[in-house]
């Protein structure tokens, strides 16, 4: 019985364990230093795909949580006041997660796809059959442009789903602008805009890990697994971020509320 | 010479492999092999598709590991090396890969230049030259501007050629480097291959079962069957081999109970 179990654990702990060594891996080759020029370059070409979708997605978000916020406190009369609930809900919780989720699809089926081609197509060992350390020059970079990216997605997701709901609270539900605003950012303090920004640098990292260890150490090398490996890098994506914003919620506001 | 003895080094070995076993999974793929690769000279190995040839070159640059054996390439021992000392090692050695593995977003240029750039940390303007002579050296000059995908098969291999050899190697590994290649592309490839070796001295080794091929680019030859290397020695004494095994190979004979 012991030793079942002591093999289910082992078996279900390989991979996660596998996970953070690589991450550690590539974080201690990030830390050891790359060519500025491709961060810089890989960070842009991240905010260049991800940012649009981030920005939509969280607008309709914004606007779609202010209707539901709307309908249900004009039972008390109070329909003004459905910005409170979309500021305090949605930069604390929703846009943040949001944000994570598109970055995973956009970004992160891009990087795994990308590093699976180069591993199906044996670039990945030329790269290394050259003396150049692979981990270093192509999954530290890609690790490095989603931290420095996800954070400015979060901020960006937390404005876009505010102007989002100002749009709907003003232009469709007639609440005044300055109300409207008002109860939006009553509902935000400064120090939601920062816990959005290292929630932001924790998606980042979590995203760019699942994506370039899907990409870069699934071990496949047929034609199929360029797709499985995008696959895997939004659906476990989305899973991380999702598990890790409700554990973070749970650690800040769980104690702060 | 059969697969338990290991080859007469009287020259310098730039490969050396002593009692190498891999498996991949309950297979043994190779199977305790010895085998001595002279420097200098351009060796073939040969053998039906399966055999092991691609593992052991995979062996003798560290990007494969054996279950048993010592594997000794350029005299570095490749798994008791730490990881600095394996990519210097790699960074004698080149590579031409089956599919080329030639960076699809970069120019022929760049693609050359990479390791130049890259590795050797080599000044912009000699960067150009030394890519301008090795686009000479395999005839392709004027295709420095391209994308590897608007060449031909033949030409992409060229340019493979040129990028294993930019770091100005002193071993050069080919697998199946007229795979996929029609007759006449495959025979301007070996002339390249032929004619590269003889004017750089370095050592070739090829894997291939491409039997017209290895006649006209070996000066030795080996051939593995069932994991083992099965005969070993200069070309006209493998081709001059009497073993029926080593025959029905050179011969092309198909297998017994092939259908017909």
């Amino acid at each position: 019985m012991t030793t079942t179990w002591m093999r289910w654990l082992s078996a279900t702990m390989a991979t996660p364990l596998r996970f953070v060594a690589f991450v550690a891996r590539a974080a201690a080759a990030a830390l050891r230093g790359m060519p500025a020029i491709d961060v810089a370059l890989l960070t842009s070409r991240l905010l260049v795909r991800s940012l649009p979708i981030v920005v939509v997605v969280n607008f309709f978000c914004g606007a779609m949580l202010t209707v539901q916020a709307a309908a249900s406190l004009q039972i008390f009369g109070a329909a003004s006041m459905s910005g409170v609930i979309v500021g305090f809900g949605g930069v604390r919780e929703v846009f943040p997660l949001l944000a994570g989720g598109a970055l995973a699809a956009r970004s992160g089926a891009e990087i795994a796809s990308q590093l699976q081609a180069m591993r199906v197509t044996r670039q990945i060992e030329a790269l290394a059959m050259m003396g150049l350390d692979p981990l270093a020059l192509l999954v530290a970079p890609r690790l490095l442009a989603c931290v420095f990216g996800a954070p400015l997605c979060v901020l960006a997701a937390m404005l876009a789903g505010l102007f989002g709901a100002q749009a709907v609270g003003t232009l469709q539900l007639g609440i005044d602008g300055g109300t409207m605003w008002a109860a939006l950012l009553s509902g935000v303090s400064r120090f939601d805009v920062v816990v959005g920004a290292v929630r932001g640098v924790l998606l980042g990292v979590l995203v760019g890990g699942v994506a370039t260890f899907e990409g870069f150490a699934s071990g496949d090398n047929d034609a199929a697994s360029v797709g499985r490996a995008a696959h895997h890098a939004v659906i476990r994506g989305m899973v991380v971020v999702c598990a890790a914003c409700l554990l973070l919620s749970w650690l800040i506001y769980g104690r702060h509320a | 010479m059969t697969s338990s003895m290991p080859a007469p080094a009287a020259r310098s070995a730039a490969i050396e492999l002593v009692g190498v076993t891999r498996r991949f999974s309950a297979r043994a793929v190779l199977d305790d092999v010895n085998v001595a690769i002279a420097a200098g000279r351009t060796t073939v190995l040969l053998g039906p598709s399966g055999t092991g040839k691609s593992t052991l070159l995979r062996l003798a640059t560290g990007l494969l590991s054996p279950d048993a054996g010592v594997v000794r390439t350029l005299g570095v021992d490749v798994f008791a090396a730490k990881k600095p000392s394996l990519l210097q090692l790699r960074r004698r050695m080149g590579m031409l890969f089956q599919d080329n593995a030639l960076f699809g977003s970069l120019s022929v240029f760049d693609n050359i230049a990479f390791p130049l750039r890259r590795v050797a940390r080599t000044p912009e303007a000699d960067v150009r030259r030394r890519v301008d002579e090795l686009l000479a050296l395999v005839g392709l000059s004027g295709f420095g501007e391209r994308l590897p995908d608007r060449l031909s098969g033949g030409q992409r291999k060229r340019v493979a050629l040129a990028r294993a050899i930019a770091l100005e190697p002193e071993l050069v590994l080919f697998d199946e480097p007229t795979s996929g290649l029609d007759p006449q592309t495959s025979a301007s490839i070996d002339q390249l291959i032929r004619a590269t070796q003889r004017r750089l001295g370095i050592t070739f080794v090829v894997i291939t079962h491409d039997i017209e091929s290895a006649a006209l680019i070996a000066d030795d030859a080996g051939l593995l069957l069932d994991g083992k290397v099965h005969v070993f020695g200069d070309r006209a004494t493998v081709w001059a081999s009497t073993d029926p095994r080593v025959r029905a190979f050179l011969d092309r004979a198909p297998p017994a109970g092939a259908p017909r």
